[in-house]
């Protein structure tokens, strides 16, 4: 029961706590000195490169002054953005409801609340934490603002400080022009053109340092660089002496990039998913590899962009493990769905993404796969394999099949295709208008065919239906490469229930028509003829309509295997290199290193039955490690849903050592 | 018929080589030539030119292009060689994805758009979003599904990606396993015309 003595009223909070909270948030993650400056200038012009007018005549200064008692402030400048625009208040319940309205060009009311951003996934920046750095970084704990509008040419102005209850007190004070001279003392003239202006008392010390001694002019070099050199966007540090120009980091210079040092290569507007129901399209990936230039550490990895600014770099080395990827780098551009897509998963201080979630996930496979490609094509990767490993293939090939049948009854088929939807149909019948390779016989059942073999290539076009069938049909051979090898096409009439018989009697297979390699029977009929029949599966029988089928062999080599794992020998002296895994298309590739001493031990056994005990045993383990990340990145997981919400890391080794014993178990 | 295309150091005949001689030699050797200063000459004085946004200066350079097209009679086969060649004339790098598909390719995007009016084209969209349009599968693979489409975008007035998605996505389902190239005209338009769901 409430009573005369009963308190009502707001929760009493230290501002400063949680200000040191967000410091703190920054300072691990940023972890260099300088983490202060770093953190601040990524903020201050997100902020302001999203309240650009144009991109053209945008401009953000970051000064260092200093008044006649010798007293530090940093100033913070924009031209060329909307400014503080929105409804003047002048009382705290104006204000509230100015909030709880949540426009969003409200951006004073926003500017001095905190947790009320008006920011969204197309901007920037999130939750105002711009703002809480301006406190942080002054050493007295309080900062000045004043901005000219767009909207209505007026002036408004005011501060944030810290009050003496350690809760932040807000000061607003509208067209009053000379607010921050007057406060200051500061020889500062009025703002003529819209913009907004930020004033820092005190800063602390080691921002000082990193306005003087460059470190700041490198930070924003290194996050700004692609606005720079997109848009010649302008920022400008100075000490209170030299104003320096942000410039384009050399090594983002595509002009660098044509040196005869260097190679690279460009994927642009790719799909990153195939299961997703979004678009999520990545516009442009670009990867460099400098011969013989040492690449300087702070840029060194995959730049990963979002808003026109790097939020983080992916270590190439830890993208693929070979030795010289210190030499790769580069960066990735998203397109709006994706960089909306990404933004969900961004940190709120925009220094890095959680990529267990889809669609980081899909994103960081996509690059890891792009950046091997890349690899090879450099030469960082040999791709053939030694003669001792070919021996070892049909061990690694078998190992893998029962894995990935074991995962095929789970509904895991690949990654990136997620779970597999099992739905209760009776498998289509045979459609009554189908071509047949029941005629395409090779010499055993593997699909693999040797010099001097022959094999029979007949295709049968099959009219089961009751009406009559005008078509082209063509049966032809590729090679893995797209190569024609052989070709027929007729066009054909197919009577009611008939049926009609093209190809090749006997093929001899000699190497210089089949050289080593994997080849394709294809066959395809076009309909000429219009029709009203449906056909489950096919569809509409209707003029164009192409029926076809394939089948692949090879030639003097094994077919290449599919499914969820494989697993790749490999040879190297790195000590910390036993057992590796990494994504390659929609399967996982197992790397075991033969160098490893216990691996090579077990080689020794010629029948492959050791090997055949280590890949079971090690490959289950990591493929259900990467079933685990399938499944947690799904928005239900299946397998492990009951560690979803709350991922505890210790949980992760028993959960999967449960489903590696029961595998086990079966497997015996 | 082949055309000329750098290799390492040198170059080499891309196309129907089996039928290499030297007439198609000094042809596909003229067509590197000439689209060489023709492009590269006029682009760049066409890149130089204040106040042109993208769109206009690629439908500019794809006029260019369908003069050499015309003047060297380029065939539909060799058209996919000819692309990665005006990449390399001019000077620009060749995009990895532009390589592997020729629907991916620029300058065959610009010919295309080449056919129409810019000032209906300007009025459609960007430079981005005809490009979308026309590197879609369908539309590369017959040229009457990007005119379709075109002719449906500029009767609706889109104005971005969003609301010429779902044609394409419309045409690439309607046109799922169908070989376009046995229709005739009216045939394609009246499958493409079934279209009921946008406005």
């Amino acid at each position: 029961m409430l009573n005369q003595n009963t308190y009502t009223g707001r929760q009493i909070k230290n501002d400063v706590r949680d200000l040191d909270a967000i410091a703190d948030g920054y300072k691990s993650k940023l972890s260099h000195e300088y983490w202060l400056a770093d953190a601040l200038q990524k903020d201050t012009i997100q902020n302001s490169w999203d309240a650009k007018l144009s991109k053209k005549d945008w401009c953000n200064t970051i000064k260092l002054l200093e008044d006649n008692k010798n007293s530090h402030y940093i100033f913070i400048e924009d031209v060329g953005t909307v400014g503080l625009t929105g409804e003047i208040f002048s009382k705290h319940e104006e204000l509230t409801q100015i909030l709880s309205n949540g426009g969003k060009k409200d951006h004073l009311a926003h500017f001095v609340s905190s947790n009320f951003s008006a920011k969204d996934s197309e901007s920037g920046g999130r939750r105002g934490r711009g703002k809480s750095l301006f406190l942080i970084s002054s050493q007295g704990m309080q900062f000045y603002f004043d901005s000219l509008r767009s909207t209505d040419g007026r002036h408004v102005a005011g501060r944030i400080f810290i009050g003496t209850d350690n809760g932040v007190q807000v000061e607003v004070v509208p067209d009053s022009e000379d607010y921050l001279k007057e406060q200051t003392g500061l020889n500062l003239t009025k703002l003529s053109t819209s913009g907004t202006r930020i004033l820092i008392k005190d800063p602390k010390p080691e921002l000082v340092a990193a306005m003087t001694n460059g470190a700041m002019l490198n930070f924003i070099e290194q996050t700004w660089w692609e606005i720079i050199k997109k848009y010649n966007a302008k920022i400008i540090i100075s000490d209170g002496n030299i104003n320096r120009q942000a410039k384009l980091l050399v090594w983002y210079s595509d002009d660098f990039l044509k040196n005869e040092g260097f190679e690279k290569i460009e994927y642009t507007n790719f799909n990153i998913s195939s299961d997703s129901k979004e678009d999520f399209r990545v516009k442009r990936l670009v990867l460099a590899y400098s011969k013989n230039q040492e690449i300087p550490e702070n840029i060194r990895g995959i730049a990963i962009q979002r808003g026109g600014m790097t939020i983080e770099r992916r270590a190439s080395e830890q993208l693929v493990k070979v030795e010289g990827m210190t030499k790769v780098y580069g960066w990735l551009e998203m397109d709006a769905v994706l960089e909306k897509g990404m933004y969900g998963l961004e940190d709120v201080e925009h220094l890095g993404f959680s990529w267990i979630k889809k669609p980081a996930k899909d994103l960081l496979d996509e690059i890891r796969i792009k950046t091997r490609e890349f690899a090879k094509k450099v030469n960082l990767i040999e791709t053939e394999l030694s003669k001792q490993h070919k021996l070892h293939k049909k061990v690694e090939d078998s190992v893998a099949k029962k894995i990935n049948d074991f995962l095929k009854r789970l509904g895991f088929t690949g990654i990136g295709v997620g779970k597999k939807k099992r739905t209760l149909t009776t498998r289509i019948k045979t459609q009554p208008l189908r071509i047949s390779l029941s005629d395409f016989i090779l010499p055993n059942e593997s699909r693999r065919i040797d010099f001097g073999e022959s094999m029979k290539v007949m295709t049968r076009a099959i009219n089961d239906l009751d009406v009559e069938i005008d078509a082209r049909y063509k049966t032809w051979m590729v090679n893995s490469e797209g190569k024609i090898i052989k070709n027929l096409e007729n066009e054909i009439h197919l009577n009611p229930r008939s049926s009609y018989v093209q190809g090749w009697e006997e093929i001899k297979i000699v190497e210089k028509e089949f050289p080593v390699g994997d080849y394709s029977l294809r066959s395809k009929l076009v309909l000429l003829s219009e029709t009203d029949i449906e056909l489950p599966g096919i569809g509409r029988i209707e003029k164009g309509k192409e029926i076809s089928v394939s089948s692949m062999f090879s030639v003097e080599k094994d077919l290449p295997s599919h499914g969820f794992i494989k697993f790749e020998a490999i040879e190297n002296s790195d000590r910390s290199r036993y057992l590796t895994s990494r994504p390659d298309a929609h399967s996982i590739v197992i790397e075991y290193n033969t160098k490893h001493p216990f691996v090579s031990i077990l080689l020794q056994d010629k029948q492959g039955e050791e090997l055949r005990k280590f890949l079971l045993q090690v490959g289950i383990i990591i493929a259900f490690n990467q079933v685990m990340r399938e499944d947690l990145s799904l928005e239900k997981p299946k397998v492990f849903s009951d560690i979803e919400d709350d991922l505890d890391l210790s949980d992760v080794l028993p959960k999967i050592m449960e489903e590696v014993s029961k595998f086990m178990w079966d497997s015996q | 018929m082949t055309i000329k295309l750098k290799k390492d150091n040198g170059y080499y005949y891309a196309g129907n080589i089996e039928f290499l001689n030297s007439i198609n030699k000094r042809r596909a050797d003229e067509i590197y030539k000439y689209s060489e200063d023709y492009l590269s000459g006029k682009k760049s004085r066409l890149v130089k030119r204040k106040g042109h946004n993208v769109l206009k200066n690629w439908h500019m350079r794809g006029q260019l292009i369908n003069k050499i097209i015309k003047k060297f009679k380029i065939l539909e086969s060799e058209k996919k060689y000819f692309w990665l060649m005006l990449n390399e004339v001019s000077g620009d790098p060749v995009p990895e994805r532009a390589k592997k598909f020729n629907s991916q390719n620029d300058f065959r995007t610009a010919s295309i758009l080449a056919k129409y009016a810019i000032s209906r084209l300007e009025k459609g969209g960007s430079w981005g979003l005809w490009r979308e349009i026309l590197s879609s599968s369908k539309t590369s693979e017959d040229e009457r599904v990007a005119e379709w489409i075109m002719g449906k975008a500029l009767k609706e007035k889109p104005v971005n990606h969003k609301e010429v998605r779902p044609l394409l996505k419309f045409a690439r389902n309607r046109l799922k396993k169908l070989d376009t190239s046995v229709l005739s005209r009216k045939e394609l338009f009246d499958k493409l015309n079934e279209i009921k769901f946008i406005k």
